[in-house]
């Protein structure tokens, strides 16, 4: 293999990621990071729906809130350790994603986004309201921390920082390889077809129906993936770390590195996922400070740190609206 | 005369009260090159909607296929795609933040099945097929003379090269019938006779060919037959020559006297 400047990136990056178990941090610094890295993994899941397919979705935090409670229900009520909880997670948010997908594949670009933003705010009441299942507002308490085995007796993940760390490190370069590969494949370059020109993109002879649910199942099932791995760190989860606010910040890491972009979206999760603790010194004029730095980087760099795609306006190619069939 | 590939049966198409297409009737021939032309708004475009099934026709009738025809009425326009009918568009549409290979390769969609697990688990048969696709396009970008410019971002090309791109594009799912909305338009004379070069030999290898202009003598030379609708009505039919002195597309083209 030759070595480009994006492997030498990735590379470096890797190393540094690494290494940071090694430097004298405190468990606080570990665990900032460790939260980075599971709005990486949700930025790199979201960025196939907005990034690859440009289907603009603002309720995202919904398939995170998703996969968190499959696995914390699993693990409370059945005891099904984390390993084993992962699968069902992933599958549970990934089908959630598909089911959304069927409804909201007829309304595009600002529609979509109506639509997926009612579904987040309708994901999270309904998990408030369905107390005999989900605990309510109280959430859902004494989830299992991940534990390995091994011949000669088992580690618990516990309430250490570094481990947890460790974990979502892998989770993070296993989904990034991943979407690195289906980006470069023939169903990523459907997808970025959707997203140039939807109606081009279905004379080539794209499903773009099948595509487009595709893309929204594989998005949310990254969303499952960190929802499990959150559920699994915290310990305890409730409704409210999943709302609307958080769909708009993962929103934001992916827009912040460039739609599109695989590194874009990790780069934009650990600025915004680390900035707010970084600012920390500056107290109440934290906030102030953040809004600042993104108001200016969408003057200075709209397509996003690492130069992503730019969404357009859907044209259409007559006066009547596209004959979609439903069929496919 | 070869046999039929693609027939329209009185084809309609309205946009409120306009007729952009009234009983439209129309065979296409294989290895043939048919011209579909018509001052602004006769309805060429909207005939390549109705066929692609990018618009749905009121009424009629689009069969497609070269023993057993196809239905196309109802299909969506992926389905379209599939069967072997691949178009270009009047304002042109490549997939702008894509290099220009990438265009091509979607182009090939249909051709290729690779999903999800083997792009995932980068299959040896996915891996197969991708080389298969890729030495497919920069074929075919040859063909149309793109080769030196695969790696470019597509929005980065003159228009010139973006109309061959689009060309390109279409030819990669190896289609049977090939149609092309204004191919020449904006296009400099020399790049013209480039064009008409190029749709010659694709014929020539085989291809079936339907394009719209409305500059009666690009399209002379190439058609073996010219179409020519006006106001969404099929007024002639025939080889160049009958067409170039039918009254009635006269009086289309350069008004009553």
């Amino acid at each position: 293999m030759t070595m480009t400047p994006t492997r030498l990136g990735w590379l470096v990056g890797f190393v540094i990621a690494c290494a940071v178990p090694g430097l004298p941090l405190n468990a606080y610094h570990v665990d900032v990071l460790t939260t980075a890295g599971i709005y990486a993994v949700l930025a790199l899941g979201l960025n196939i729906v907005v990034g690859f397919t440009g289907l603009l979705h603002l309720g995202y935090a919904a398939f995170f809130a998703i996969g968190a409670y499959t696995y914390a229900l699993l693990s409370v009520r059945l005891g099904v350790p984390f390993w084993l909880g992962l699968v069902p997670a992933i599958a549970v948010a990934g089908v959630c994603g598909v089911l959304l997908g069927i409804p909201a594949i007829r309304v595009r670009g600002d529609y979509l986004a109506i639509v997926t933003l009612g579904f987040g705010e309708i994901v999270r009441i309904a998990i408030t309201n369905l107390e005999q299942w989900t605990g309510g507002p109280n959430g859902v308490l004494g989830i299992a921390h991940p534990r390995v085995w091994w011949p000669g007796g088992t580690y618990d993940f516990g309430v250490a920082s570094t481990p947890y760390y460790c974990l979502v490190l892998a989770a993070v370069l296993v989904v990034a390889v991943a979407c690195s590969r289906l980006a470069d494949s023939r169903i990523g370059r459907a997808w970025a077809a959707i997203r140039e020109d939807e109606l081009a993109a279905a004379c080539c002879g794209v499903n773009t129906f099948q595509a487009k649910l595709l893309a929204q199942g594989c998005g949310a099932a990254v969303a499952g993936l960190a929802g499990a791995l959150f559920a699994a760190k915290q310990g305890t989860i409730t409704p409210d770390s999943f709302d609307f606010v958080l769909s708009v910040m993962i929103l934001a890491m992916v827009v912040l590195g460039g739609l599109g972009s695989v590194p874009g979206a990790i780069i934009g999760a650990l600025v915004l996922g680390t900035l707010p603790e970084l600012l920390r010194g500056f107290d109440q004029y934290r906030m102030m400070i953040f809004g600042v730095v993104m108001i200016l980087m969408m003057r200075v760099r709209p397509q996003g740190l690492c130069g992503g795609v730019r969404l357009r306006r859907q044209r259409s190619v007559s006066p009547q609206p596209l004959h979609v069939s439903a069929a496919a | 005369m070869s046999q039929p590939l693609l027939e329209l049966l009185a084809l309609t198409k309205h946009f409120g009260g306009v007729a952009a297409l009234s009983d439209v009737s129309l065979t296409v021939h294989e290895h043939e090159i048919v011209g579909l032309i018509g001052p602004n708004g006769a309805g060429k475009t909207t005939l390549f909607n109705c066929v692609t099934a990018v618009l749905r026709p009121e009424r009629g009738a689009v069969r497609f296929g070269r023993n057993q025809r196809q239905e196309l009425v109802g299909l969506s326009p992926a389905d379209v795609a599939t069967c072997g009918i691949a178009r270009t568009f009047q304002n042109i549409r490549v997939f702008a933040n894509m290099s220009v290979l990438e265009n091509v390769l979607v182009g090939a969609h249909p051709r290729t099945q690779a999903g999800v697990w083997s792009a995932l688990l980068r299959s040896p048969s996915a891996h197969r097929e991708e080389t298969w696709a890729q030495d497919h396009a920069m074929n075919l970008l040859e063909v149309v003379g793109l080769e030196a410019a695969a790696t470019q971002v597509a929005s980065s090309l003159p228009f010139g090269f973006q109309r061959r791109l689009e060309i390109a594009r279409a030819l990669a799912s190896d289609p049977q019938l090939l149609l092309l909305d204004e191919p020449a338009a904006g296009l400099n004379p020399t790049e013209k006779q480039t064009l008409l070069q190029l749709v010659q030999r694709l014929r020539d290898q085989g291809l079936t060919v339907l394009l719209i202009d409305h500059d009666m003598r690009f399209v002379m030379p190439v058609c073996d037959r010219i179409v020519v609708l006006d106001y969404g009505q099929k007024i002639a039919d025939g080889p160049s020559a009958a067409i170039q002195n039918d009254p009635r597309v006269i009086e289309a083209y350069l008004g009553k006297s």
